[in-house]
């Protein structure tokens, strides 16, 4: 992930952003488009508001000094960078939990067939967090467990979940998350999500499926 | 018992790569066999298609704060 140190793509378009003229960089579109990504990928659970702002800011002073074609990637870039070292100094990053909730010394008998691993109790179905007031719940659910996710899996999760980028637009943000790397972050991180959304679930249908 | 089974544990640790289509005709196989049979994991799997859809739902705009930012900045740079 990202290190602090500077990036040599990022150089290159800090030197051509130094012969142009910076003030015209539509910068303004994007950030109004990108804000909410932006503000998820800086907050975590914990950090203080002054920290997130000044990740924030520093993105777009960064941005608005990148070629215009640049400019996502850069801002992108340059607040994971920040959220990272923010993030570090907080606290250790912490390891997404274990998404299993079997009992792996039973066995289930169905049809002939035993599945090594049986769910301790049926999981709740999750159609009813779509719909009316269980959906407001389901979502504030899902932005809580996207604040704790470690910093990698919340970038995976926001860019690809939220923002809905290809996984070859995400991995040139950074090289270390290539497709396969990115996969099992995006498990970790939808399995967090998930696991919070099972909760409003549960007390929404205790009885499960 | 099939050749290719897999167990509970293994398929809820597949499941993003058999969204994201990371499989091998085999295991594709074998992973949909097994989510058939099996109404947890089948429901398990329906709530990480749920998960991302409540997920690509969370993304609202924003304007104002976009447009106090971008004035903080502007202050900044004078």
């Amino acid at each position: 992930m990202a290190d602090g140190r500077s990036d040599p793509e990022d150089q290159v378009a800090v030197e051509h952003a130094a012969t142009e003229d910076t003030a015209s960089a539509p910068i303004g579109p994007l950030v109004e488009r990108t804000y909410p990504l932006l503000v998820r990928i800086a907050a975590f659970r914990g950090a203080r508001s002054a920290d997130i702002r000044s990740a924030l800011a520093d993105a777009v002073r960064a941005a608005a000094a990148a070629a215009p074609q640049d400019a996502e990637r850069v801002l992108f870039r340059s607040l994971i960078r920040s959220t990272h070292a923010v993030e570090r100094a907080a606290h250790d990053e912490t390891r997404g939990g274990d998404d299993v909730p079997v009992v792996p010394a039973r066995q289930l008998e169905r049809d002939g067939t035993r599945w090594e691993g049986w769910f301790k109790r049926e999981p709740p179905v999750f159609s009813l967090l779509e719909r009316g007031r269980a959906a407001a719940e389901a979502r504030e659910a899902a932005d809580g467990a996207l604040a704790r996710l470690p910093l990698a899996q919340r970038i995976v999760v926001v860019l690809r979940d939220i923002a809905g980028w290809a996984a070859d637009d995400v991995a040139r943000l950074d090289a270390k998350l290539q497709p396969d790397v990115q996969r099992a972050l995006l498990h970790r991180g939808r399995a967090t999500v998930r696991r919070a959304l099972e909760r409003v679930a549960a007390a929404k249908a205790p009885t499960g499926v | 018992m099939s050749e290719y089974e897999i167990s509970c544990r293994a398929l809820t640790e597949l499941t993003t790569d058999y969204l994201e289509g990371a499989m091998s005709d085999r295991v594709r196989t074998t992973f949909e066999q097994h989510a058939v049979l099996c109404d947890p994991c089948s429901v398990h799997l329906d709530q990480i298609r749920a998960t991302v859809r409540i997920l690509a739902r969370l993304a609202l705009p924003d304007r104002a704060a976009a447009a106090a930012l971008l004035a903080e900045v502007d202050t900044a740079r004078g």
